[in-house]
């Protein structure tokens, strides 16, 4: 199990960011369901585990965040979906 | 963890996989500018053709800053999109429409004063663009598979039409990106 991905937050926004190339901080918020703070600490994690790439930047002079999914975030979720697969099916 | 909450887990993961975006969001504006620099292009060499009085370094003159212009406005409606995010079909398309310009580009600048007519090199671009709107469309909306086979009817048509030659390439590019273009536009406006 990965032990950044045990949280249904984190997970979430991991998935999230696989299916597109970047998604704004605004739309994960929708997306997952959690308030500023909460995302924004979440999120603060998975940039310093190196699971996501954070750019920020302005568009029509609005500051903007940007999150994309690394090659460390993308292997990181295979595994720990395939250890949840694992554990689903050795008890079963 | 126990076998529930993994449980519950690999269902949050299917379920987003699942009902993600992934749908294409072209801005229509690139559409309507490409369709109306490549139709202005082919008019102008239209018009030469039919005995207006087009001055011939005008006319091969005024196709670079045109093309500029094109960049330009697609780069700034680029930084303009406040789009929520880019689904992985967006990059797609932007890197099939950026490599096909590219390549037509270079092709065009080194081959056409020697090896290749400019009726030829209008229609490289026009064929080459229709590929990359079938692609792009084929595997995202139906207007742009419809748009492509306008482009690549205008292609086919072009040879025999004498005269017309680029007229009918010029109506193939309003046809295959600025009607396509506004119906987008308009959609994207009605929500």
């Amino acid at each position: 199990m990965d032990d950044l991905l045990l949280s249904k937050v984190r997970l979430a926004v991991i998935a999230e960011l696989v299916t597109a190339e970047w998604v704004t901080f605004t739309d994960l918020q929708r997306s997952v369901k959690a308030t500023n703070g909460n995302l924004g600490a979440h999120l603060a994690k998975l940039v310093r585990g190196g699971y996501v790439a954070e750019q920020k930047q302005f568009v029509r002079r609005r500051p903007q965040s940007r999150y994309r999914l690394t090659e460390v975030g993308r292997t990181a979720l295979l595994r720990h979906v395939a250890s949840l697969q694992a554990l689903v099916e050795s008890q079963s | 963890m126990d076998k529930s909450t993994a449980h519950d887990d690999l269902a949050l993961v299917d379920r987003i996989l699942w009902t993600a975006d992934k749908t294409l969001h072209l801005p229509p504006l690139i559409l309507i500018t490409w369709g109306i620099v490549a139709a202005t292009i082919n008019g102008v060499q239209q018009a030469r053709v039919l005995g207006f009085s087009v001055p011939l370094p005008f006319a091969q003159l005024f196709q670079l800053p045109l093309i500029a212009l094109g960049l330009g406005i697609t780069w700034w409606v680029s930084r303009q999109d406040d789009a929520p995010r880019e689904t992985l079909l967006d990059s797609y398309t932007g890197t099939t429409f950026g490599v096909t310009f590219a390549v037509l580009f270079i092709l065009n600048v080194i081959g056409q004063p020697r090896v290749i007519p400019a009726d030829a090199m209008a229609l490289f671009w026009q064929t080459g663009f229709s590929i990359a709107l079938l692609i792009v469309g084929l595997h995202s909306s139906r207007l742009l598979v419809c748009a492509g086979i306008a482009m690549l009817a205008a292609s086919a048509i072009a040879p025999f039409a004498s005269t017309w030659f680029d007229g009918v390439i010029a109506v193939g590019w309003l046809a295959g990106f600025v009607a396509p273009g506004i119906l987008l536009r308009s959609r994207s406006a009605n929500g």
